[in-house]
């Protein structure tokens, strides 16, 4: 309860920071201020009726959460203009995602996805004036307020059927009563609205286009936070509602997972342009997050939530690469990564192993995340499902690589060389020596 | 502690890190020398106390493939003495992190850390190929990263499937596996997945596709290491997971593994023989190879696998040879094509001559390594398939054919072309003659004096055949 005091506190500084000439330190006051709240995530209370709940399990998601969500905010350049409000804005959201991994009521599901989303449409439109932007953030916003009313309705019709908006109820009410038509439709559309969220198969089309109109830090904030938010709100919804009535759903999330995963993949092999790729791979990973959901695995929350941070660190790396590239030129694609070997030895660094993680290499966080999903399915039995996803990672290396490659290919013309700063630095050691810590180590984060 | 796998695992893990750090290319050189020579004693020494049982950590596949290893690495790094690669401190950093790799493949009693190691091994050697290629092929790259990789995934497939699917404890340990075989169907489905895995790595036909063009594109140092070392993994992973965990599977298949690599052996070395690029003819010569050592598992006797495993290590000293005396002949002439080649004998017998030996031992001729190797697996085969061993010979003179046939363009004859008339002349340095009089030797010993590797051979083979057969 305290870490959502300490970041509207937060919040409100940074919007009224700039007024009182704290400008200069503003990054810094923040930074602190996040910091602080990562260090007091840990709360055991329900408040507000019941409705927010927080638990040990909680809290742990919320410091995943609050951890990535510094990333991002560190990531953030301060010479961006209206930096403040920015920030503001960016912290408002992330109380809407720490409220969806806490929520026992739908009303604070709603409130969550709601007050993660509506910043975030303001953030993608960006600083500069740039037509894909606006055309990404008009996406985004027409697509996300059509989802939330869906959710909205599903939310509602759920009410009719079971006349409960609490979690446990709904769950008491499906596990004793067959499920009547009308339950089944609120469900469904609550299940659509959160895989648009989590960037699921068949409502994955808004990724590409946001991704790559919003700035580096935003989409990454959006490919971590956003996604890993979505799924952890996901888990009480599997427990208490699709769980309980789990025959109506397997076959359906099944396929979801699968199509997400062929979908992205074939679909990110196509593409040029770096950030589309990495959206197109989001899909496709998020399709890999959402097997052992799918297959109603007991385990599902440590592999997801191992899969999560997997995942978060190897995207943050490669964003940052993305973001280091991006001083250069506008939407950076797989030539501009020409030439980056002689350039900067940390980037490429940082490259190589973020993308040797994404495609599931061993030693690297992202082959646990992988290997666990595919044990799962393993012992449920679904061999065939195995088979796919194996297809899928070959798939997948194949663009990783050829991004890989590129990073060593000797540049057409001499660049520049942007230095790399001192930030960018610490951060690349961390993030590599954390991709193969977890990797290394996987007991620890399970 | 210090006699432990996991020292020499690390050994070259540090060596890897430290060399990283030394930007003049000479005293990296030196030092990665220095640090392999160190390894190779610490193999060496584990080698010897597992062998006489003081301390057995490893059993005696380990140990034939661990001394292979130790033992290439000096030879790889000496051979780039006289020319260091660019950056040479990142090569011969990823030449150790590649040593680490395979150190742990072939020490490793655990199937996941089996896996993991051998998917680590294909980052170092992908890492080689990428940074210092010619000339630079992106689609060989991925060509070549996609076979492995689908081999790997193909791998862990297989793992989970071993172990998952007994009924009885679930293990990882290979030793423990094989108390709990898995039901028959089961033991043949996978077979097929397995079997592409290490056919991936060998390579033999049809999965040889990323071969050629990756033996010829890649600088020399990482072919000798591509087919001297990583080739062996697709032998040792036969030896180790398919014949012992599968002997069923291996079973219902062996005939026709036999018709593929008896067809791959034909059809590799009548590709040999059009190749117009001397490398490539070494290329598909290596295919050519690896089906015959295939055809040696998959004999099911006891003569097959002592025979590939002395025809393995003849290989690897060949390739290494061979491929060493490729590099030679493109730092001078600055080309590798035949038809601009000739007479290299005139100018400089002494790498024509090396280049003899190695081409003898090549093609098995009598007293040299391959001979030993070569005979035993066409015995075994004979004694059970005879028109598959008539086959096979048809194979041994299409080799000896193209073999010669490479070395009458090349190295007789008189220098007519312009590209050998600009030969540099500059001498072999001593490094050369080191790494080519000691392989030499060993292309003596192992022809002349076989028995050790007979010996070390012997117990396991046993197994394995007896595990097969039953």
């Amino acid at each position: 309860m305290l870490v959502l005091f300490i970041l509207t506190g937060a919040a409100l500084l940074a919007m009224v920071g700039e007024f009182f000439g704290l400008g200069r330190f503003l990054k810094l006051l923040i930074g602190l201020l996040l910091v602080s709240a990562l260090l007091f995530s840990y709360s055991h209370l329900s408040v507000y009726y019941q409705m927010l709940s927080f638990s040990c399990v909680s809290s742990v998601f919320s410091s995943i959460i609050l951890f990535f969500a510094l990333l991002s905010f560190l990531s953030i350049p301060k010479s961006e203009p209206m930096y403040g409000s920015r920030v503001a804005l960016l912290i408002f959201s992330i109380i809407g995602a720490l409220l969806m991994v806490s929520y026992t009521h739908f009303v604070f599901l709603f409130l969550g996805i709601e007050l993660l989303s509506i910043p975030l449409y303001v953030l993608v439109t960006g600083s500069q004036q740039l037509l894909v932007s606006k055309e990404a953030a008009l996406k985004y916003f027409l697509m996300g307020s059509f989802v939330s009313a869906v959710l909205l309705f599903g939310i509602a019709l759920v009410f009719y059927a079971t006349g409960s908006f609490y979690l446990t109820e709904i769950g008491a009410h499906l596990a004793t009563q067959a499920p009547s038509p009308v339950l089944i439709g609120g469900l469904l559309m609550i299940a659509a609205s959160m895989c648009f969220k989590c960037g699921l198969f068949p409502f994955h089309f808004w990724a590409p286009d946001v991704y790559e109109g919003s700035s580096s830090s935003y989409t990454m904030y959006m490919a971590t936070v956003v996604k890993m938010a979505s799924f952890l709100a996901f888990f009480p919804l599997i427990f208490f509602c699709f769980g309980v009535t789990q025959s109506l759903w397997v076959t359906l999330f099944i396929g979801v997972a699968l199509f997400s995963m062929t979908v992205g993949n074939l679909l990110a092999i196509r593409q040029h342009s770096l950030k589309r790729i990495l959206a197109y791979s989001s899909i496709a990973h998020a399709g890999f997050m959402f097997l052992p959901l799918a297959i109603f695995d007991v385990q599902f929350p440590m592999i997801i939530n191992y899969y999560n941070i997997a995942y978060g660190l190897s995207s943050v790396g490669l964003f940052l690469l993305i973001q280091y590239l991006e001083k250069k030129e506008h939407s950076p694609t797989f030539s501009s990564l020409k030439g980056l070997s002689t350039q900067s030895k940390w980037m490429t660094a940082l490259g190589v192993v973020s993308l040797l993680s994404l495609a599931g290499i061993p030693l690297t966080a992202g082959f646990f995340a992988k290997f666990q999903v595919l044990s799962v399915a393993y012992v449920q039995g679904h061999v065939g499902i195995v088979v796919l996803a194996l297809i899928n990672t070959l798939l997948a290396a194949f663009y990783y690589f050829k991004c890989l490659i590129y990073m060593f290919t000797p540049a057409d013309s001499e660049y520049e060389s942007e230095p790399v700063s001192l930030g960018y630095k610490v951060l690349a050691v961390f993030l590599i020596a954390a991709i193969f810590v977890v990797g290394i180590y996987p007991i620890f984060y399970l | 502690m210090i006699m432990s796998p996991f020292a020499l695992v690390l050994g070259a893990l540090v060596s890897s890190a430290l060399l990283a750090f030394f930007k003049h290319s000479t005293f990296a050189k030196w030092l990665a020398l220095f640090l392999s020579v160190c390894l190779l004693v610490g193999g060496l020494s584990i080698a010897h106390v597992s062998f006489y049982g003081v301390l057995p950590v490893l059993d005696h596949l380990s140990i034939v493939m661990v001394l292979l290893t130790v033992v290439t690495i000096p030879v790889v790094i000496l051979s780039t003495f006289q020319t260091p690669p660019l950056s040479a401190r990142y090569f011969y950093a990823l030449v150790f992190l590649l040593e680490a790799a395979l150190l742990s493949v072939f020490m490793t009693r655990h199937a996941l850390v089996f896996y993991m190691s051998w998917e680590a091994a294909i980052i170092p050697a992908f890492l080689m190929l990428l940074g210092w290629q010619t000339p630079r092929s992106n689609g060989v790259l991925l060509k070549f990263f996609l076979y492995t990789l689908m081999g790997g995934l193909m791998m862990l497939f297989g793992f989970l499937a071993l172990y998952y699917f007994p009924a009885g404890a679930h293990s990882f340990d290979f030793f423990e596996m094989m108390a709990y075989p898995l039901p028959h169907h089961w033991q043949v489905a996978l077979f097929i997945p397995f079997f592409i895995a290490f056919a991936v790595k060998l390579p033999v036909f049809p999965f040889h596709g990323w071969q050629p063009d990756t033996y010829a594109s890649a600088s020399s140092p990482t072919v000798m290491l591509l087919g001297g070392l990583l080739s062996k993994l697709g032998i040792y992973g036969i030896l180790r997971v398919l014949l012992p965990l599968l002997p069923y599977g291996s079973l219902v298949w062996h005939k026709g593994v036999l018709a593929l690599a008896v067809f791959g052996l034909l059809y590799a070395a009548s590709l040999a023989m059009v190749q117009k690029n001397f490398k490539k003819v070494l290329a598909y010569s290596s295919i050519s190879h690896c089906c015959l050592m295939l055809i040696g598992l998959f004999s099911q006797s006891f003569q097959g696998i002592q025979g590939t495993v002395i025809l393995m290590v003849a290989h690897t000293i060949n390739t290494l040879g061979l491929f060493f005396v490729a590099d030679l002949i493109e730092s001078r002439t600055k080309t590798l094509d035949v038809s601009f080649l000739g007479g290299i004998k005139e100018r400089f017998p002494f790498l024509a001559f090396a280049f003899f030996v190695f081409l003898l031992g090549s093609i098995a001729f009598p007293l040299t390594n391959g001979f030993v190797g070569e005979f035993l697996i066409l015995w075994a085969l004979f004694s059970q398939y005879p028109v598959f061993a008539v086959l096979a010979c048809l194979g041994f003179v299409l080799g000896a054919w193209y073999m010669l046939n490479l070395f009458q363009k090349t190295m007789l004859g008189k220098a007519t072309s312009h590209h050998t008339n600009t030969i540099a002349l500059t001498p072999v340095a001593w490094s050369g003659y080191l790494v080519v009089i000691g392989l030499v030797l060993l292309v003596l010993a192992v022809g002349i004096f076989p028995k050790p590797l007979l010996v070390i051979s012997e117990s396991f083979a046993r197994t394995l055949v007896t595990g097969v057969m039953h």
